[in-house]
């Protein structure tokens, strides 16, 4: 086996989707990348999206983590057959029962996007191999290209204005650096744009899983301060605030979260990481997604965000899974984290379900 | 100096240190390693993310091997 180029992923999500018609839909989405690729997302359930809520999983943002969109096609195929053929799934030495399948596909569906930046992948895998933004051209035909997609969301976007100016904050104004150029305005990508557009058809989604590499580690919410439940004056949607947030370990500003979304974000997220644990015994850890630094403009964040800022919308929880020890193992590696990533998904669900169900309210007590 | 700290910078704990992966363009090591402030920070080479990164493009699939209709895709997981 090898690697899944750009056109491979694509054919392979249309043929999952022509073999498998009652348990699949396969969705355009609306805007092509600048290189004019049009990438597909498959739906995996049996159920419509009215009936039965979803978790939107994200693959190849960044160009240069080959491993997360092979991760989800293969996932996407293991739960069609599985279903299909009345089967468990086993991955190293976790198993989910055929039951336990059955769940996932008749109360959930999942809306798999496994290549969000097909140009940055196929520029990656073709040319630069550590590139990891998507390919817009340079504003005034420059050799400045890209936009770091995972910096282009609408969270915190400006974070010049957002963040303290010594907060160290992963993001750059400028159209030349090479890793994290967060674009000339919030959602100005059409990888971007995509994803909001699906958090937007798709209000039954709740979950939001954006698979990169490599750390390893699981994270959840927030990306931008340290967590804190005490204070609700103290978000993102404040601009009291600006020019403040995102040093650590100070009392000036932390990121509000009630605790009912922490204990929900740190369970899953632990369960996830059991789940992964069992496969081969790497323990990934889950933890804030604040590290060192805050982040801006991420996709996690973003979904998690969208509910605060517009509480017509749904509440999304948002988890970043960073899988695998570097971004192009060989491919016996990749198949490992392949197995890795597949056991903390198909994990998520099944505790989503449990724990929350399709029951969990727009708006927690005590917000 | 710009180093990348790759997707996001979470440090790991790994035998009593906190360790984190940098990117480097191998004309900076020097400036990195000279440029170390803090005494107990050790910087420490794993590899050639680039080169290693030019020998997986031979790994990565040629053509379409779902080019066909009937190539339906099949996962990792054991079937059991």
């Amino acid at each position: 086996m090898a690697y899944l180029n750009v056109i491979e992923i694509e054919s392979a999500l249309r043929n999952l989707a022509a073999a498998y018609p009652a348990m699949t839909e396969l969705i355009v989405s609306p805007n092509v990348s600048h290189e004019g690729r049009q990438v597909h997302i498959l739906r995996v359930g049996t159920k419509s999206n009215a009936e039965v809520d979803g978790v939107l999983i994200l693959g190849g943002v960044h160009a240069r983590e080959w491993v997360p969109p092979d991760a989800l096609v293969s996932l996407a195929a293991d739960l069609l057959e599985a279903y299909k053929f009345s089967t468990g799934l086993g991955y190293g030495n976790k198993r989910f029962s055929a039951n336990d399948i059955r769940q996932i596909m008749e109360t959930w569906n999942l809306f798999v996007c496994a290549c969000v930046n097909p140009d940055g992948r196929h520029y990656s895998q073709t040319n630069d191999p550590l590139w990891r933004k998507n390919r817009r051209p340079h504003p005034s035909s420059g050799n400045c290209v890209g936009v770091d997609i995972n910096r282009n969301f609408d969270f915190l976007w400006d974070h010049l204005t957002k963040f303290a100016s010594d907060s160290g904050v992963s993001a750059s104004e400028d159209p030349c650096d090479r890793n994290v150029y967060r674009g000339p305005l919030p959602t100005s990508e059409p990888e971007t744009k995509n994803v909001v557009w699906l958090l937007d058809m798709y209000p039954r989604i709740r979950w939001h899983v954006d698979v990169h590499s490599a750390v390893p580690v699981i994270l959840h919410s927030w990306g931008s301060d340290q967590n804190q439940t005490i204070e609700p004056i103290q978000t993102f949607l404040n601009s009291t605030f600006d020019g403040i947030r995102g040093r650590p370990n100070d009392a000036a500003y932390g990121e509000y979260i009630t605790q009912d979304d922490l204990h929900i974000v740190e369970t899953l997220g632990n369960r996830m990481n059991d789940a992964v644990k069992a496969v081969r015994g790497v323990d990934y850890g889950a933890e804030q997604a604040f590290g060192l630094y805050p982040t801006s403009g991420a996709s996690d964040d973003y979904a998690f965000s969208r509910h605060f800022a517009d509480p017509a919308k749904t509440k999304v929880y948002g988890f970043t899974i960073e899988c695998g020890h570097s971004f192009q193992p060989t491919w016996s590696e990749a198949e490992e984290v392949i197995r890795e990533v597949s056991a903390g998904l198909i994990t998520l669900c099944l505790e989503a379900s449990a724990s929350a169900g399709s029951s969990i309210p727009a708006s927690v007590p005590g917000e | 100096m710009k180093s990348s700290l790759g997707c996001r910078a979470i440090p790991r704990q790994r035998d009593g240190k906190f360790v984190i992966d940098a990117y480097l363009p191998e004309t900076q090591l020097q400036a990195a390693r000279d440029g170390r402030t803090a005494r107990r920070v050790s910087l420490r080479i794993i590899e050639n993310a680039t080169e290693i990164g030019r020998e997986r493009q031979k790994e990565v699939g040629e053509g379409n091997r779902f080019a066909a209709r009937g190539q339906i895709p099949r996962g990792l997981g054991r079937k059991e």
